[in-house]
C-alpha cells in the first residue's frame, strides 16, 4: 500500500516536473498580430515574417494563407538572370521567397502614432535578407496609410513585394488599375498561367467591388517616382501583383480608402 | 546672423535676373511666373487644369501672414537631367525663408517644401469635375461648394473623364480646406510642420491598350513582341450624371477590317442604355453612346463591351459610375429649406462600452443621422473642432484619474443636434512595461506549470521528510 503510494506521489510529481521544465521554453506564438483603429494585420512568424491577412474595417484584401506563399506578401529575390530559359519552368530554382525562409523574427515597436513591425533574419542573413537587411512595416494607429520601406539595395536582379490581393470578391470582379510613368491608364485585365503584364508604373489602385456604391480599396505608391514598374499576373481569383524594391531600396505607401 | 543671410537673399533678389520658364514635357505643361515663381499655367494634354488669371489663379504658398507668393519676388533656378526638370524657388516673408522644389517629368510634378513654416500652399483647379477627397480614416468624400477642411492623403480630380490629376501626400497627411471660387476649387494644403512635406501630383490620360502581352516575368524588351496585334483604346472609368448622354470614343488599333458586331455583356440594365456606331471606318474609330436614365439610381456599374469581326474578337471592361443630376443653384442661399432637421439618434461609445481603461487614448464608436460634422468634449468644458463625421474617432482623456465624461455633438446644415455623453473609468497604471509588439500565447500554461511545479516540489520535499 505504501508503496502504491509512494509509485503515485512519485509519478506525479514526475509529471509536474516535466510540465515546469516545459514550461519555461515557452513557445512563442506563431503569428504576430497588430490591431489599429482601421485595420487587423497578420504577420506569419514561421513563414519568413510574411502578411497573411491584412484587413481593412474588417474587410480583407488578401486571397490568404491556404493559398501558401502565393496568398501572402512578402518579398521575393529573384536570381535569374533573364537570358537562358522560359522564367516559369525556372521559378523552382530561380525565385527565393520570404515564405520560404525559416530564419526570421518578426519584432514590433509601439510609438505614439504607429506600429514599426521589423523583419530580420536571426542568422544575419537569409536567401531574402543580407546582412543588416530589414523590411519594416510602419501601420498607423489612428490614419489608414500604410508604408513598407525596404531600404537596401537588391541583392540580385530583382527583387519584388508580392501582393496577392483578392480579384473574385463575392461574386464580383475587383479592380486593379496601373497609373503609368507615361501618363497611361491601364486597367489589368487577367493572363494565362506563366504570364504576366508590365507596366512602368509608380501608381495602382486597388479597388474591391464587393462593396457598391462605396468603393473599398487602397492606392499603392512607391515614393521614388523615378521608373517604377509592376506586373500583375492572375489566376481566376487574385490579383498576383508584384511591386519592385529595386536599385536604392524602397519605400511603399498603401492608402486605403472606403 | 540670420538676418544677415535673410538680408544678403532679399538683395540676391534685387540685382538677380528673373526670368519666364515654360517646361513643356510633350504632355505636361507648366508654365511659371516670371517675377514670383507661381505656377500660372498648367496643362496636361492640352487641357488647363487652372481656371483663373491672378494671384487666386496661380499655385503658390500663403504665408502665415496671408501674404502671397504671387505678390513677392523670389530667388528662382532651373535645372534638366534628361526629361526631369527641376525649378528651385526661395520664397521669403518677414523673417522667414522657404525653399519650394518643384520636379516635373512627363506625367507628375513632385513638390517639396523645406522648411515647413509656410501654412498654406494654394492649387486653384478648374471646377469643372469631381474632385474626390481621401481623408485620413479612409472617407471618400465629394468635395462640394460649402468651404471645407479635413485632414487629408489624398484627392482626385477627373477632368471630363479623359484627365486624372492625383494628388498624394505621402510624408506626412494634410489638412485640406478647400471652397469654391467662382470657377476653381480652391485647394488649400495646409501643410503640418515637418523638416520637410512632400506632395505628389500625377497626370494621366485613360487610353488603355489592350492584349499588353508579355510572356516572360522578368524581361521588358519581350513585351513589344505583340506589337502588332489589334487592340482597343478606351476609356474604361466613366462618370456620368443621371439624364445625361454622351458618346465616348472606341478606338481600334492594329486592325484590318470593320468590326461587326458589339455585344454589351454582364448588365442587362447598362445593356439598354448602350448604342453605337461608326465615326471613321478606315481608322477604326466608333462611338459608344450612353444614355442614363433620369431615374437611374446612384453608383457604379460593371459592363463589358465585346467587339467582334471575322478575324478578332477583342472585349474590354468599364466601371460607370452615376453621380446625381447637378441643379444649378440659382439663388440657392435666399431659398430656406424649413422641412430639414438637425442630426437625431446620436450615440457615442467610450472603448467599445469597456467600464475601465488605463489609457488616455481611447477610441470613440459614433454615431448619428443626418450628421455633416460633429465635435467632442472632457466634461463638456472646452469643445473640440467641428470635424467631418465619421463611425470611430480618436479620443485623449484627461488627467487626472477618475470617472471620465466624453461629450458628443453634431451638426448639419439646419442646426446643432443635442448632445449626448458617455461615461468611462480612467484608472492611472501603478506599473508601466515596456511595449513588446512579439505576441505569446503561453502565458495561461506558464502561471499553471509554475504552480504545478511548486506543488510538485513540495510534495516530493514532505515526502522525503516523512520517509
Amino acid at each position: 500500500m505504501v508503496n502504491n503510494r509512494n509509485i503515485i506521489i512519485g509519478l506525479i510529481a514526475m509529471i509536474l516536473s516535466v510540465v515546469l521544465i516545459s514550461s519555461v521554453h515557452a513557445t512563442p506564438a506563431t503569428e504576430t498580430n497588430i490591431n489599429t483603429s482601421y485595420f487587423n494585420i497578420t504577420f506569419d512568424n514561421v513563414h519568413g515574417g510574411v502578411v497573411t491577412s491584412l484587413q481593412y474595417k474588417g474587410v480583407e484584401f488578401l486571397t490568404g494563407p491556404e493559398q501558401g506563399v502565393w496568398g501572402t506578401m512578402g518579398l521575393r529575390r529573384s536570381t535569374y538572370n533573364g537570358t537562358t530559359g522560359d522564367v516559369c519552368t525556372r521559378w523552382a530554382i530561380d525565385m527565393k521567397y520570404q515564405y520560404d525562409q525559416t530564419n526570421h523574427t518578426v519584432t514590433v515597436s509601439e510609438g505614439l502614432l504607429q506600429y514599426n513591425v521589423t523583419i530580420e533574419s536571426t542568422l544575419g542573413s537569409s536567401e531574402i535578407l543580407g546582412s543588416g537587411e530589414k523590411i519594416v512595416w510602419e501601420i498607423p494607429k489612428y490614419t489608414t496609410m500604410i508604408k513598407v520601406n525596404y531600404p537596401h539595395t537588391a541583392g540580385n536582379t530583382k527583387e519584388f513585394l508580392y501582393m496577392p490581393f483578392i480579384r473574385n470578391a463575392i461574386g464580383k470582379y475587383s479592380t486593379l488599375t496601373y497609373y503609368t510613368t507615361s501618363g497611361g491608364v491601364v486597367t489589368a485585365t487577367p493572363t494565362n498561367y506563366c504570364e504576366s503584364n508590365y507596366y512602368e508604373s509608380s501608381l495602382m489602385d486597388y479597388k474591391l467591388s464587393n462593396n457598391p456604391p462605396f468603393p473599398l480599396g487602397t492606392m499603392i505608391y512607391t515614393e521614388s517616382v523615378e521608373l517604377s514598374s509592376a506586373y500583375y499576373g492572375a489566376d481566376v481569383n487574385t490579383w498576383q501583383m508584384h511591386f519592385p524594391f529595386t536599385n536604392e531600396g524602397r519605400k511603399m505607401s498603401m492608402i486605403f480608402y472606403g | 546672423m540670420e538676418r544677415s543671410i535673410l538680408s544678403l537673399l532679399t538683395l540676391a533678389i534685387l540685382i538677380c535676373p528673373v526670368y519666364a520658364l515654360n517646361i513643356d514635357t510633350g504632355a505636361l505643361n507648366v508654365e511659371f511666373d516670371e517675377t514670383n515663381g507661381v505656377i500660372s499655367s498648367l496643362k496636361y494634354n492640352n487641357t488647363e487644369l487652372l481656371s483663373e488669371t491672378g494671384k487666386y489663379g496661380a499655385i503658390g504658398l500663403i504665408s502665415n501672414n496671408g501674404n502671397y507668393q504671387y505678390d513677392s519676388n523670389v530667388i528662382f533656378s532651373n535645372s534638366t537631367t534628361g526629361e526631369v526638370w527641376t525649378v528651385n524657388i526661395i520664397y521669403i516673408d518677414g523673417s522667414e525663408s522657404t525653399n519650394l522644389t518643384y520636379t516635373i517629368s512627363k506625367s507628375y510634378i513632385l513638390i517639396n517644401i523645406t522648411p515647413n513654416n509656410i501654412s498654406k500652399l494654394l492649387v486653384p483647379i478648374t471646377q469643372e469635375s469631381l474632385l474626390k477627397i481621401i481623408t485620413t480614416n479612409g472617407t471618400l468624400i465629394n468635395a462640394n461648394d460649402i468651404y471645407s477642411e479635413y485632414p487629408a492623403q489624398a484627392f482626385q480630380f477627373n477632368l471630363k473623364n479623359t484627365t486624372y490629376l492625383i494628388g498624394l501626400f505621402y510624408n506626412k497627411p494634410l489638412n485640406l480646406s478647400y471652397g469654391n471660387s467662382q470657377e476653381s476649387w480652391n485647394l488649400k494644403l495646409n501643410t503640418p510642420k515637418l523638416d520637410i512635406t512632400s506632395i505628389y501630383f500625377g497626370f494621366y490620360s485613360q487610353e488603355i491598350p489592350l492584349f499588353h502581352e508579355e510572356n516572360n516575368k522578368n524581361s521588358k524588351t519581350s513585351s513589344t513582341s505583340n506589337s502588332k496585334k489589334p487592340y482597343l483604346a478606351y476609356f474604361s472609368e466613366i462618370t456620368m450624371e443621371q439624364n445625361e448622354t454622351n458618346d465616348f470614343e472606341l478606338k481600334f488599333i492594329n486592325l484590318d477590317r470593320k468590326i461587326d458586331s458589339f455585344e454589351v455583356l454582364e448588365n442587362p440594365e447598362v445593356k439598354e442604355w448602350i448604342s453605337f456606331k461608326i465615326i471613321n471606318e478606315t481608322l477604326g474609330t466608333y462611338a459608344m453612346t450612353i444614355s442614363v436614365p433620369e431615374d437611374a439610381i446612384l453608383g457604379i456599374r460593371n459592363f463589358t463591351i465585346k467587339a467582334e469581326n471575322s478575324k478578332v474578337s477583342l472585349s474590354a471592361n468599364f466601371i460607370l459610375t452615376i453621380t446625381e443630376l447637378k441643379v444649378i443653384p440659382i439663388e440657392e442661399k435666399t431659398i430656406e429649406n424649413k422641412t430639414g432637421s438637425p442630426p437625431t439618434d446620436l450615440v457615442v461609445v467610450i472603448d467599445n462600452g469597456i467600464m475601465e481603461t488605463n489609457s488616455k487614448e481611447v477610441m470613440l464608436g459614433l454615431h448619428a443621422e443626418n450628421a455633416t460634422e460633429c465635435r467632442f468634449s472632457n466634461e463638456g468644458k472646452e469643445w473640440s473642432e467641428w470635424k467631418y463625421y465619421d463611425l470611430i474617432s480618436p479620443w485623449n482623456l484627461t488627467e487626472p484619474q477618475g470617472e471620465k465624461t466624453v461629450y458628443f455633438q453634431c451638426r448639419n446644415e439646419y442646426g446643432n443636434s443635442e448632445i449626448v455623453h458617455s461615461a468611462i473609468e480612467y484608472i492611472i497604471p501603478e506599473i508601466t512595461s515596456p511595449p513588446t509588439g512579439q505576441v505569446f500565447t503561453a502565458t495561461p500554461t506558464i502561471i499553471a506549470s509554475a504552480i504545478g511545479g511548486f506543488l510538485a516540489l513540495l510534495l516530493f520535499l514532505l515526502y522525503k521528510r516523512k520517509k
